[in-house]
Order: C-alpha cells, then structure tokens, then sequence
C-alpha cells in the first residue's frame, strides 16, 4: 500500500531524485466503450499516432496536448489559491484589474491566465500605480517589472517571490529589453493524455425546426436594416431588383424577382436564417465526413515534474549564495507543480464537451523516480498536496526568502479598458454578420 | 567502456528534424546528448573540472548507438499537428492613446502564428551511446556521472529523460561506418572543439544562443547481432530497391525474369574487380567456389490478402567481402542508376519494365525490411521454389525423403545446421507465394534439361540467422525462404524426416 508522500521525503527526492511521475488510466464518464471526443486539429483531423503494446499495433490519439495540460493545471492553480478582487492568495499571482473598467464580464487577467504568462504583452503595457509594469527606456518601469528583466537560473529569488508559478511552468521573455537574448526559464511540468487503441466514430448532422419552418416557404428578403422580411416590397433594392437576405460566396448581394420560373437561389432559403429542418447527414458541405469522436481501451495521462531541472535554479537570500535556502524553493516549486497536478486532477478531467473522462478505481498513479532509475509509489489527494504546500513555503519563508501573499494589482490603462470594450462590440457585430 | 543511457520519462521523445522542421528526428543523434551535457554543465556554473570532463568525451569520437528501432515498429511517430499559438510581439503605444490596432493584445483577439511539434512515442525503451573502448579514470567517471544526473531534456524542453551512466547498456544498433564501408543513416557526433564551439555561439548572442550550430555528421551502418547463432553465409545487411513504376503488377513468377535483367544490368557496369562477384565465375569462365552477390525478389506474402506481386528486390552481398570489392559491386550499382532520378530500369523482355530505387524510407512495408528475410529463427519456408541439383534415380521408393536428403545437405553445405524437420511441398507455406509448379524451370547448362523444384518448410534445431537461400538456382531468385510463424502447418505434403 503506497504511502502518503511527506515534507521530509519530498526535500530529500529534491535533493538527489530523478522525477516525480504520475501515470494513470482514465475511462469515460459515461463508462467503458463509450465515445469521447479528441481535439481535432486543421483540416479536422485528430492527432494520430500508432503504438505498439505488447507486440500488436494499438492506433492511438491524442486526447490533450502538452500545452493544454499546463493551462489546466494552472486554471486549477488559479481557482484554488485566488478568488479575486479583495482575496488574499495562497501563491503569489499577478493580475490586472478589468473591474473598475466598466466590464462586468472580463473581471481580470492573471499570470496564469495570460497565454505568456508573466512575461505577457498584458501584463508588459499595465500600470502599477502610476508607472508602467515594464516599460522600454528611457520611461520608467516599476521595480516589480524590473524584477523579470534581471531573473536567470543563478538569481532567481526575485521572480520567486513574485511569480513562482513561471519557474514551474516555464518562461521566455523574448520581446523584452533584451529581445531574443531574454529571461527565459524551462518547464519543469509536462504533462499529456492520450487514448489507447482508438477507433474513430461517426456523428451525424441534423435539426428539426419546432416551428416547422419549410424549405420553400421563402424566398427571404434582406431590410436595409439587415432584418428579415418576405415582402419583397420592403427589400433593399439594387438594379431595380429585390436583395436576398444573405449574402453571395464573395460577399455580393444577390437579387432575385419572384415573376418567372427561375429556382429561388441558395441565399433566399430560410435556412439562411438559421429557420427550417436539416436533413440529417454524416458529411458536411464540402463531403468530408463529420470528424465522429473515437471509443478507446482506456486514456492515459502521464504528468511528469523534473527534479535536475529545479536543482538548476538558484536563489540567493541577500546576496548570498545559500543551499538550505536552495534546497527550500526548489521543495516550494516541485510542492507547488505536484499541487497543480493533483488539483487539476481531482477538478475532473472534463477536457472538453463529450470528453468527460474519470480514473479507473484502485490505482495511486504517483511516484518517485530515483536517480538509479527505481520507483517508489506514493498517494496524495489535494488536501495533502496543499499541507505540503504550506509546509514548504514556511519553511522557505523562514530562510528569509520573499513570498507575496497579496496578489500584484495592475491596472489596465484607460486606452486598453477602452479596447476591451471595442471588442466586445466588435465581436458582437462580426458575429451577427456571419449568420 | 564507457556507456551513457538514458529514457524518456513520459515515454515521448520530442525532437524536430533540423532539415525538415515538420518531422521528428530519430534515432536520437549522439551531438543532441552531448549538447545536453553541455547545458547541465553551463547551467549549473560551469565548473572547470566538468569542462574537463566535457572535452574529454569529445576526444572518443563517434559512439555506438543503441537506439529502439523504427523500423520494426519499436518507435512510432504521431502525425505532426499545425498547432496555432498566440504570440507576445504585440504591443501597446509607447506613449498615448490605445487605438483600435492595439485590439490584438487581448488574449481573445491574439494574433496566432502556426506552428508544429513533431514527435515520437517511445515507451520505456532504454536508449544508450557505447564507446566501448574508452576507459576513463574514477574521476572523469564520477565528473561524467553527476553531469548525467544533471541533465533534463534531450530535444525540446517537453521530452524529459533520466541520463545515468551504465556498465550493461543494450545492444547497439548502430555503430560508426570506418573506411570505405557504405553508411546506412547519417548522424550528428561530438568532435574535439564541440564544446567551444557550443560556448562560443552562446556567447555571442544572436543566432548561436537561439540556434547552436549543427555538429557535422558521420556516417553509420547498422550493427549486425554478435550472436552465436548459426547463420548463411550473406550478409544481413540487404541493399534493398523498391519498385516505383513499371508496366503491369508483375508476381513472383516474373522473378526470375527480372533478377536476371538487375544482374545483367549491373554486370554491364561492373569493373573487372566486381564482375567476378556479381557473375558467378571467374575471368577464365570457371564458376565462383565462394559465395556471390544473390539477389532477392521481395514479394508481398504472408498475410491474409497477399498476392505475391513484387514489391522489389534486395541484394544480398557476401558476409566476407573485402571493403575494396564491396565498393567495386556498390560502384557497378551505383552506375546503373539514373543519376538525375536515382532510380535504375530494369527491362525482362515479356515481364515488361521496372523502375527501382533504393529504399531509405525509416518505416517501409514489411516486405521491403531486411530483417523480414534476416531475422533469426528456427522455422523457414520457401517463397520461391528450391531448384534441385540433381534428378531422383528412376524408380526410387521415396522420392520426397530423397529430396529432404538433398535439402539437408545444401544446408549443411551452406554452413547451417541440418534441419530436424523438412517437409516437400507442392505450394509455398507463405500465403500468396504461387505454387511450385507455376514456376518457370530452372534449366541445366551441360544438357538443357529441367530441374525440379519443390517448395519446402524446414525446422531447424536452433534459430538460424537468414537471408536464407537454398538450391540450384539460388543465385537466381529461386530458393528464396522467409522465416514462418511457428506453428504454421503449411498445405499437405508428406513429412521427410533426414537423417
């Protein structure tokens, strides 16, 4: 029976071990054999790939990336340790403040939100009171910001007190002062689920309109308002001729008089509209299939944590080289990385819509890598990863290093509070247009 | 000796081809290891001690490599993905108002540029460099080993692996061509100066810090097992050419037509050091006594729906050709090749035409593998049919037990153990193969007459190591076997146990 792991045996595994590793075998939550479905990718089409277990080729497909992974665990790092404006956190996070911009919708972008993380444009053009975050010379940057620019793997004491969350899931700052030459940090937590002897399904198409709207009930017309009218009357008029209400594969208008046996054109169908039936069909428009979802043996999802990695990163406490402080903040960040990672598990692995996916019963999944190569299991559920958690960050505290537990506020400058708003009327627009 | 072995921690190896940026890189180049020392050892203060270490392992030259094999389906590559990711190079005004081209700052409206990450699952397979004649001291061996623990990737940051020195690594699989001898795959090696080199690019910024200069590359052939197990007399490295074009779906009864045409092809070209090898016999006429240069028409047999037509053919050399007539045969082949295409014509009178050009696929179809027809095992049967050397007498008891008698002793000719079981057949034990009668006859030289020829299923005592090829017309595409499943019965045909 796999034990819980401790703060002791966690600094020791820091200190000489390889990895820490998690392999565990998911099935979907409507149970075993039914579908899920897997990323699709340009041209819809999942991410493939065969294996070979035990001798026999097992076709297999990715069910969330790498990538992917990362932002879930920091999601999960996210709604567990901050909730927002007024909280204090458990992880020091930076944030801009969207609340007081009018927007009740985008409350805030945080360091673990933004897609570069600390080093994000965002983030890069917010203010800290009056100065700028992090600004190009000659004008003033914030000393927080200045904090990123002066980072690397000897001195990184400074970045983990303000964002410890960049060395664990990694960091380049490449449109910095420094341009390509920037901070630039490695992952240390990679992680990856993938379904195991996967068989592509098929999906149909269809819609039954509840008001029984005919296909020929048309033609519709377009108003000069854009609306939607029958009478041919009230259409907009071009060449003395009634406008269809949407619009031509090039974006004309197309028009259409209704003396004449001519068939009502595509763009006059109620189904323009989004109105009537759709027969039900396992191809689209353009002949290729519905990409169908897969059903899978099982999924696996291996979450890996780098030990040399952490060993590599340094953290004087007042100018000084120290390795009990080193050997503290390495423990806080593989604490941290394990946190996230059993967060984001037991938050449930709903990677998207119809892919559900819950563990198999009775398997720990956790263990301990050694240099030599042998393994050791281990059991952790969430309440037990974030003791372990607090315990490190004491400890680290007492050695003098810095850990903010108010998060960093920025505050967008009132241009960009004005962009968030351009947008969202824009998107409305554009949305509207494309129906 | 000195091994280096590591494995990839979540059983993925991510590593992009530098020539071709949308496929993974494998098997691993020996320089991407080396680079990853480099980067323990500048990462964690560059200690003089360890750069010691570091220029010492450049002076041992290219490494053995034990790598699992593509080819065999031991490693298998996902299809590489267009991913869209957001970009950070958007800004805001330097000083002033947003305006509305700043939108794009926001995460929902960031521009995304593509971008692919090829990779490869690879298990838990150990992979290892071998140099098996160094031998460092206890300190270089201590040096090397904490720069091993030290190291996190090999590749992109996301293949993680675990590096540790061994004293039993796993057999290579690759092992540096010396001399003249022909390099199967190219890779990247360290080499004194690596290491400055590396420091040097880093230094300076710019291009070397975001790209280290690439390591130049050494050739490297495939090893062949040392193994005790007995084995023909050809060597296992096939020089396997696959059709690309040709008139019709010609089959294995087309064969022989065209092995005759690829050896006539090459002897057009052949210098008088290779002629002797790739025909038979000597400049005065009389027949080779050693082993020659055979030829193998690779045909799609064995599986369910196989229908035996040509897939190619592979040429077998002699295991102990000197490397200066090996070069002379691999001229005379590199001659016939169209040098524009690559591809070389072959033209069989009625079997019509073929264009072949040599296989360098990492993962071809079975057929075209060499070790399909090489690999070691106990069980053989004929796709092509066994030629005898000579006729039964008149009115013999037992013609199939004669025949198993003349089978066993062309092994054991041959240097192989004689087999414990041989049973004569009518058709081939191998799905698709046509049956022996389907076959056009061998003829005698002296007097024009008929050979027989038989196909047959042989069990031998202990795994043999092909390519295995039996009978008179060995050398001409016939007697062509391929190991069988065990447990495989063939079709009827009475049993000859030998002697």
């Amino acid at each position: 029976m796999a034990e819980k792991l401790t703060y002791t045996e966690m600094k020791a595994t820091v200190e000489t071990g390889a990895a820490l590793r998690c392999r565990r075998r998911l099935q979907p939550a409507g149970g075993p054999g039914d579908k899920v479905f897997p990323p699709t990718y340009e041209g819809g089409k999942y991410a493939e790939e065969q294996r070979v277990i035990d001798g026999t080729r097992v076709p297999c497909v990715l069910l969330d990336s790498v990538q992917s992974q990362a932002n879930r665990i920091e999601m999960a790092i996210r709604d567990t340790f901050y909730h927002g404006k007024g909280s204090a956190c458990g992880v020091p996070v930076v944030t801009v403040d969207f609340s007081d911009a009018g927007l009740p919708e985008v409350r805030e972008v945080t360091s673990l939100d933004a897609p570069h993380r600390l080093a994000d444009a965002i983030l890069r053009d917010s203010m800290l009171g009056e100065v700028r975050f992090r600004a190009k010379p000659p004008t003033p940057s914030s000393e927080e910001g200045k904090i990123l620019d002066t980072a690397t793997i000897e001195n990184a004491t400074g970045l983990f007190g303000l964002c410890p969350t960049a060395l664990v899931f990694g960091l380049w700052d490449s449109t910095g002062p420094r341009g390509g030459l920037g901070t630039k940090f490695q992952r240390v937590l990679v992680g990856e689920v993938v379904a195991i002897d996967a068989m592509p399904g098929a999906r149909p198409s269809s819609r039954i309109d509840p008001l029984g709207i005919q296909l020929n009930a048309g033609p519709i017309y377009r108003t000069p308002d854009g609306d939607m009218t029958l009478d041919p009357a009230l259409a907009l008029r071009k060449d003395n001729k009634a406008v269809l209400y949407a619009k031509g594969k090039k974006g004309e208008d197309v028009t259409y008089e209704a003396s004449g046996r001519r068939e009502v054109p595509d763009e006059g169908r109620p189904s323009k509209a989004n109105h009537g039936n759709v027969t039900p069909s396992l191809k689209n428009e353009n002949g290729q299939p519905h990409h169908g979802g897969v059903t899978m043996a099982y999924a696996l999802q291996t979450v890996v944590l780098s030990l040399p990695a952490l060993r590599r990163l340094h953290f004087p406490v007042g100018g000084k080289d120290s390795p009990a402080a080193d050997l503290a903040a390495r423990t806080v960040l593989a604490a941290l990385g394990l946190c996230g990672a059993v967060l984001s598990m037991e938050a449930g692995c709903d990677l998207r819509s119809r892919c559900l996916l819950v563990p198999e019963p009775g398997q720990a999944g956790w263990e301990i890598v050694a240099a030599d190569g042998t393994t050791k299991a281990f059991t952790l559920d969430a309440k037990g990863a974030c003791a372990l958690l607090q315990e490190a960050v004491a400890a680290a505290v007492a050695l003098g290093l810095p850990w903010r537990t108010e998060p960093l506020r920025l505050t967008p400058s009132a241009g960009l509070a004005a962009l968030v708003r351009e947008s969202r009327k824009l998107a409305m627009q554009s949305g509207a247009e494309e129906a | 000796m000195l091994a280096i072995a590591w494995q990839y921690l979540s059983g993925r190896a991510v590593a992009t081809d530098p020539t071709d940026r949308q496929t993974a890189e494998w098997p691993p180049h020996p320089d991407r290891v080396f680079q990853a020392l480099v980067a323990a050892w500048g990462e964690r203060g560059c200690s003089p001690a360890e750069r010691a270490v570091l220029q010492w392992v450049e002076t041992l030259g290219p490494p053995h490599l034990a790598a699992p094999d593509e080819s065999v389906g031991a490693v298998s590559r996902a299809t590489v993905t267009t991913v869209y990711v957001p970009v950070n190079d958007t800004s805001g005004p330097a000083h002033g108002d947003y305006h509305e081209k700043h939108i794009s700052l926001l995460p929902a409206r960031r521009d995304r540029k593509p971008r692919a990450f090829p990779a490869l699952h690879v298990g838990d397979a150990t992979c290892a460099l071998v140099w098996p004649e160094a031998s460092p001291s206890p300190e270089l061996r201590a040096g090397l080993a904490t720069l091993c623990a030290a190291v996190t990737h090999i590749g992109h940051s996301s293949s993680m692996v675990r590096l540790w020195l061994t004293e039993a690594p796993p057999p290579p699989a690759w092992v540096p061509a010396t001399g003249r001898q022909r390099a199967a795959l190219s890779l990247r090696t360290p080499h004194v100066g690596r290491l400055d080199a590396l420091v040097t690019a880093y230094a300076d910024g710019g291009e070397g810090w975001t790209r280290p200069p690439t390591a130049p590359w050494q050739g490297y052939i495939r090893a062949v097992a040392d193994s005790a197990a007995p084995h023909s007399p050809l060597d296992p490295r096939l020089i396997v050419l696959r059709k690309t074009s040709g008139d019709g779906r010609p089959g294995l009864i087309q064969a022989p037509a065209f092995v005759a045409a690829l050896r006539g092809t090459l002897l057009a070209r052949a210098s008088e050091r290779a002629n002797p090898w790739i025909s038979g016999h000597q400049p005065d006429g009389s027949p080779l006594e050693q082993t020659h240069v055979a030829w193998l028409p690779l045909a799609y047999v064995g599986a369910e729906h196989a229908d035996g037509h040509l897939l190619g053919i592979g040429i077998a050399l002699p295991r102990d050709l000197s490397p200066d007539d090996e070069q002379a045969v691999l001229d005379a082949l590199a001659d016939a090749m169209n040098p524009d295409t690559g591809e070389l014509r072959l033209v069989a009178g009625a079997a019509g035409a073929m264009d072949l050009a040599e296989e360098d696929r990492p993962a071809p179809p079975f057929a075209l593998r060499a070790d399909t027809w090489t690999r070691a095992a106990d069980c053989w049967g004929s796709v092509t049919p066994v030629a005898l050397d000579r006729l039964p007498p008149r009115r013999h008891e037992n013609n199939d037990a004669w025949v198993a008698a003349q089978i066993t002793a062309a092994c054991t000719r041959q240097g192989l153990p004689a087999p414990c079981e041989v049973r004569i057949l009518p058709v081939s034990p191998h799905v698709g193969a046509p049956a022996a009668r389907a076959f056009p006859p061998l003829l005698r030289k002296p007097d024009g007459a008929r050979r027989w020829h038989v196909h047959v299923a042989l069990r031998f005592p202990q795994p043999v190591a092909g390519p295995l090829l039996l009978g008179a017309g060995r050398y001409q595409g016939y007697g062509i076997c391929r190991p069988l499943p065990t447990g495989n019965q063939g079709a009827g045909g009475a049993s000859g146990a030998s002697g």
